[in-house]
């Protein structure tokens, strides 16, 4: 850059020198790495290493500058390079996750605090009214009623699982919303999961449908690299959802219940939900818990569809699902992700 | 001119400003401002970009800046190059209006 000493690069997080420093220079900041990156860059004087930070989707991460550069020019430099590759890739709506102590940085860097967990974690994005401009337009979509439910679930597959708690959420309610969650952290893509909760719940007149945007935040997106007990991570992740959707979701719809399936399997996501339901009545929204669907004494859930598919057993995939999502994976599009869960690993979620 | 994408140009660097230009549907123009010099030249550097906005005939848009002692020309160099990139018109600069 100009008149500069210093060089910014991309790092090759998988060549074993590199890979070291930036480890190293991560754990001077307390940090540690984030394997999903999709890439990393690094600020180097001469051969040093002296700031590195990286980025995965429209998130930035693992972002520090050695001590001895610290309040310099190297953080203005990294920012600059990170910004923009993000304008190269077409993300203009960029977040970052970070602890509390290094939010005046990040604010310096023309970043805004869109909500803070004290002590633990601060969510910052570059607008500065990001969160507003996306409660105006969610508003427009507000429906009135005494009880107006709400439902975040991923679908991946839609099953007749997700069928069954949106019929009964539906039923029990005078309107409610479901959210997808957006981000590709899935097997079946967004638009995909999306396409098949539309299709399969056609018929149920008191349901909006939402994609899951930017501020409802899934454990599957949620960065821990600045989170220094592993086991606090999950408890972290769900108090600051949680103070988004009840703080600005729920009162810009008028939300005042939220209903989630039990979760027998995923001690992850059964968690969640009993944190969920010792912290949503601080906002005025009840949590209700509904038992599982069963078949032939079965639970249904994503991940089993998943696993009959991987398995190459579809014919017991067709009693788990609406027809709709049925006749989606014998579609060409669903044959061609049919072999894609057939050749990668078995995961949950 | 009118502004079909998102703009960006400048860094966040000593002396440069990143300048990020975008279409809003309420009327006029809005400047977001973090500047390392706020107190002493905050609103010359606003007025230097609603100038250089203006001279390009760009109305209705969001401006997010982020100063690091700008000089007026950087500050004017910045913003059109924003405002040509979001305009789609990165190439067809005409250096006599500008």
């Amino acid at each position: 850059m100009m008149f500069s000493d210093f060089q910014v690069n991309q790092i090759d997080i998988s060549e074993k020198k590199i890979r070291e420093e930036v480890i190293k220079l991560l754990q001077q900041n307390d940090l540690s790495i984030d394997t999903s990156l999709e890439l990393m860059i690094g600020v180097f004087d001469a051969e040093k290493l002296i700031a590195t930070g990286g980025i995965k989707a429209n998130t930035l991460r693992c972002i520090a500058v050695d001590k001895k550069y610290q309040g310099g020019k190297a953080l203005n430099m990294l920012m600059s390079e990170l910004i923009k590759l993000q304008y190269r890739r077409n993300i203009n709506d960029i977040f970052l996750f970070t602890k509390p102590s290094a939010k005046n940085s990040f604010e310096f860097m023309g970043f805004y605090v869109v909500e803070e967990i004290d002590g633990s974690v601060v969510l910052m994005e570059n607008r500065p009214h990001g969160l507003k401009e996306y409660l105006t337009n969610l508003s427009k979509l507000r429906v009135e009623g005494n009880k107006i439910s709400a439902i975040v679930m991923n679908g991946n597959p839609f099953t007749l699982g997700h069928r069954y708690l949106i019929e009964r959420a539906a039923r029990e309610s005078d309107h409610l919303h479901v959210f997808v969650l957006s981000s590709e952290e899935s097997t079946f893509p967004y638009e995909v999961r999306m396409n098949l909760i539309n299709e399969g719940t056609k018929d149920i007149k008191n349901l909006t449908i939402h994609k899951g945007g930017d501020y409802i935040i899934s454990n599957a997106t949620f960065p821990s690299y600045f989170i220094k007990e592993k086991s606090d991570i999950l408890h972290i992740h769900t108090m600051l959802d949680a103070k988004i959707f009840g703080k600005y979701i729920a009162p810009c719809l008028g939300i005042n219940r939220r209903y989630v399936g039990e979760e027998p399997y995923c001690e992850t996501t059964n968690m969640y939900n009993q944190t969920l339901k010792k912290l949503l009545p601080k906002y005025g929204i009840k949590v209700i818990e509904i038992s599982r669907k069963t078949i032939d004494d079965v639970y249904i859930s994503a991940s089993n569809v998943r696993s009959f598919i991987a398995k190459g057993e579809i014919d017991k995939v067709k009693s788990l699902v609406p027809n709709s999502t049925y006749s989606f994976l014998t579609t060409e599009e669903g044959q061609q992700l049919i072999n894609k869960i057939k050749t990668s690993l078995n995961k949950r979620h | 001119m009118e502004i079909i994408r998102t703009g960006m140009a400048g860094t966040m660097e000593s002396s440069d400003i990143n300048v990020v230009i975008e279409k809003q549907e309420a009327k006029g123009i809005k400047i977001y401002l973090n500047s390392s010099v706020e107190k002493q030249f905050g609103d010359q550097i606003r007025k230097v970009i609603l100038e250089t906005l203006e001279d390009l005939k760009v109305t209705n848009v969001v401006v997010r800046a982020v100063d690091r002692g700008a000089l007026d020309c950087t500050i004017r160099a910045r913003v059109q190059s924003a405002v040509m990139r979001a305009a789609n018109k990165e190439n067809e600069l005409d250096w006599e209006v500008l």
